[in-house]
């Protein structure tokens, strides 16, 4: 089945998402790129470029550029927006006989859906070289406020292209889908979209998962370039104060200024302050001129503040236009690359008087939404969401009371996990499987699902027998979980039907207690694997010293006894220093009874009913639980 | 649950009495339906894992050349500071010591694959060069190099930032941009 690309056909920048595994994701340009610039041009040699490289060479060939076509998408010569951008372009628009504008490039005219449609065949083709595979459906989103004639020539550009345009959408509704938000009920929802070159404002009215768009308004000359020149106007106007130098008709040093400035308001974005510094700017008589400036955060926002000020305005005249008061929004969403400034995120959230939405990355947002409106077409969203996860670890008790987890939450069902544990008592002769669910380290603060015994274990040392226990969830949420000994195949199972009467509500608590106490809980089960290790280590050290005793000399049989009492004594005090301090003693005593084992050839027998060969070995008994145990049951 | 359960379910249906015939038929659709469920995701995991493994070569690529860049306008600095030695330090043992240092950088980028773009004399090539103006010189030639360009492996770390020659003249290309 052929996928189906988002495309969010931008003013100034494009971006296109495909849902891939259930998840969308964007797929980058044969650049690298994650957006495409919007420019077609063609060369004095008739070579068409697109994306990145037509905008390269934007300023050798300015009069067969094109930018900006989307402003220009199913209008006429005589509409407003075309006079102005007829004012302000330096190639020719001109009027088609049924009074349509359309753009001179090299030696014809082309209508703007043909314009378009270069994008998009670049877009295309790109896609089809990361996917591996053919394209020819997409959904395409457009601003709200496009009349019928702007969306049908938005769809003839797809045609054009190649692709068949399975749905065209509405920006703010493909980044509403993109949070998720189509999951809500009855809720009115604004679109705050302060892009590179234009702001757009939405009101969507949301019900029965249909977006309904209330009002539109915002301002097509208003963007991130906008913050950008205040910023290079400021910074020139100081070195002019510092320096008497006029950098304004430098045209290498205003290259570089624009960069430093791009950079400082993404910086600024996340930091307080950041310095901007250009040496050899310029150079008079005297020589070489520096530019170093400390620019705050305090300072951009103090000079941009009229430019978010001014996206209020529209922002108020939607809401009147539907009648509503800001408090009437349910939910805010931000999209494009400015609203990443802190000062337009808080203004955002004074108005409305609620946290908007924001992601990572709000210029890809309407990209990605539309891709899941695509995936919704093609089903495969609907499939998506046929998955469910487990909401919350599950895992059993082991040694100690600890948590061992064998199936983390948000694990996707169905699925199943197996672990190997082992006894903690010698000639234990059975062990109880403590199903857990939750999120916390220590079994007492968890859940408790089912407890069952698997009982008659051959008689064998600790750590010997290996009880494989298995975790199986079914796509319906019930889990199995089986306990079988590995010796004589006996097997116990208990199921637990799903979910456990855990509402929505409960996890939530359940996942955010874990997150408070995670920091105690951690201890606690530090202290308690401690615990379990010293307590392993004096046993295998009393198994080794019996087994080694014809190779051990009496002075190293009683001070590794007495390191082994030295750490009994401090697992009975429960001091956690002392439990730590006596196990290295005990270890390194330990290291005496190896040394002495390899002088004496004959050491190291099979390993015999004990069934380990650990014990001729260097000392190092931890390894002998590590091997193959990572957890130990509770003796019953 | 089944993905493909929702066009034909079997379960829904089974008050009506069927024939053997049909619960078969219904019974083989149902098996075909899941037979090409089945097939769709693994062929998804497949797929997805291959363009998993592209995914994490380039993003190794991107990082690194992510990483190069932001040490590229040091390195510019440093172009701009020895192409502005006065005429009283030239051949100061001071300013040789800052040629080699950066000498040293270009070669560090050199064995992590980063080459310079050639600039000069060039013809003009929007997907290794910038045009940042136009000035008097032969048309469609690089006329002078604003800021040197960079690969990585055939990808453009970052263009040469060039002034281009806008065909008034085929003579020497003026310096002055």
């Amino acid at each position: 089945m052929a996928r189906v690309i988002g495309i969010d056909l931008g003013t100034t920048n494009s971006a296109m998402a495909v849902m891939e595994a259930g998840e969308p994701e964007i797929i980058p340009n044969a650049e690298g790129g994650r957006t495409t610039p919007s420019m077609v041009a063609v060369t004095a040699q008739g070579e068409r470029l697109v994306g990145t490289v037509a905008k390269r060479q934007a300023v050798t060939n300015p009069s067969d550029t094109i930018f900006s076509v989307k402003r220009l998408m199913g209008r006429k010569f005589e509409d407003a927006e075309v006079a102005h951008l007829r004012d302000i372009a330096p190639f020719e628009i001109t009027k088609a006989p049924n009074g349509d504008a359309l753009v001179k490039m090299g030696d014809r005219d082309y209508s703007p859906p043909e314009i378009s449609a270069m994008i998009l065949q670049k877009l295309k083709a790109d896609a089809e070289a990361y996917l591996g595979e053919d394209v020819n459906e997409a959904v395409i989103t457009v601003p709200a406020y496009f009349n019928d004639s702007q969306r049908q020539a938005t769809r003839d550009a797809g045609r054009i292209a190649g692709l068949e345009v399975l749905r065209i959408i509405n920006e703010p509704t493909a980044a509403s889908l993109a949070y998720g938000l189509e999951k809500e009920e009855d809720e009115v929802i604004a679109v705050y979209d302060l892009g590179g070159g234009t702001f757009d404002i939405s009101i969507l009215d949301l019900g029965d998962g249909t977006f309904h768009v209330q009002a539109t308004n915002g301002d097509t000359f208003l963007g991130g370039d906008d913050f950008d020149n205040l910023l290079i106007d400021d910074l020139v106007a100081e070195f002019r104060r510092e320096q008497g130098i006029d950098l304004s008709e430098d045209r290498m040093a205003l290259q570089r200024l624009k960069e430093a400035a791009e950079r400082a308001k993404i910086e600024l974005s996340s930091a307080q302050q950041t310095d901007i510094n250009l040496p050899f700017i310029t150079a008079d008589q005297s020589g070489p001129k520096h530019m170093q400036i400390t620019l705050t955060r305090a300072r951009f926002e103090q000079l941009v503040g009229d430019l978010v000020q001014r996206s209020l305005g529209p922002v108020k005249s939607a809401l009147d236009d539907a009648s509503l008061q800001p408090g009437a929004v349910n939910e805010a969403v931000l999209v494009g690359g400015m609203t990443r400034m802190p000062l337009v995120q808080q203004q955002v959230q004074e108005f409305f008087g609620k946290e908007p939405h924001k992601g990572v990355n709000p210029d890809e947002v309407v990209a990605i939404g539309a891709a899941i409106q695509a995936g919704i077409l093609k089903g495969d969203v609907q499939d998506v969401a046929l998955f469910d996860v487990t909401p919350l670890t599950l895992g059993i008790e082991t040694l100690g009371g600890v948590m061992t987890a064998l199936i983390e939450r948000n694990t996707i069902i169905p699925t199943d996990r197996q672990q190997t544990f082992s006894t903690a008592a010698d000639n234990q002769p059975s062990v109880e499987i403590h199903v857990l669910q939750g999120e916390r380290q220590m079994a007492g603060d968890n859940k408790s699902l089912a407890r069952f015994i698997l009982d008659g274990i051959l008689p064998a040392p600790r750590g010997v027998p290996q009880i494989e226990v298995e975790f199986s969830i079914d796509v319906n949420g019930i889990v199995t979980v089986a306990a079988r000994d590995q010796a004589t195949g006996k097997e116990q199972h208990v199921t637990i039907q799903p979910a456990s009467g855990l509402t929505d509500d409960e996890v939530e608590r359940l996942t955010r207690e874990a997150e408070e106490h995670a920091a105690e809980d951690q201890a606690r089960r530090e202290a308690v694997e401690l615990r379990n290790m010293a307590d392993t280590l004096a046993y295998s050290a009393e198994r080794t010293l019996n087994e080694q005793a014809e190779n051990v000399s009496e002075d190293i049989k009683s001070r590794v006894e007495s390191a082994i009492a030295d750490v009994r004594s401090a697992l009975e005090a429960d001091d956690a220093e002392r439990i730590q301090s006596s196990s290295e003693a005990l270890s390194l005593a330990l290291q005496e009874i190896g040394q002495a084992a390899y002088g004496a050839p004959e050491a190291g027998a099979a390993p015999g009913a004990n069934g380990d060969a650990a014990a001729g070995g260097d000392g190092d008994d931890e390894g002998e639980a590590a091997s193959t145990v990572e957890g130990e049951f509770r003796e019953v | 649950m089944s993905a493909a359960g929702g066009a034909h379910d079997p379960a829904e249906a089974e008050t009506e009495t069927l024939t053997d015939e049909e619960r078969i038929a219904r019974l083989e659709a149902e098996v075909a339906g899941l037979r090409d469920a089945h097939t769709r995701a693994q062929a998804d995991l497949l797929n997805y894992r291959r363009r998993s493994e592209q995914h994490w070569a380039e993003r190794a690529r991107t990082t690194l050349a992510d990483t190069v860049r932001r040490y590229l306008p040091v390195l510019d600095d440093l172009d701009l500071a020895l192409g502005n030695v006065d005429a009283d330090l030239d051949g100061h043992q001071w300013v040789e010591g800052i040629r080699l240092v950066r000498q040293k950088f270009a070669e560090t980028l050199a064995t992590a694959g980063v080459e310079a773009i050639p600039t000069e004399d060039a013809e003009f090539d929007p997907r290794v060069h910038e045009a940042i103006s136009y000035a008097p010189g032969p048309g469609g030639r690089v006329v002078a190099a604003v800021r040197s360009g960079y690969t990585m492996q055939d990808y453009v770390v970052r263009p040469a930032q060039v002034v281009v020659g806008d065909g008034s003249t085929d003579t020497e290309p003026t310096q002055d941009a």
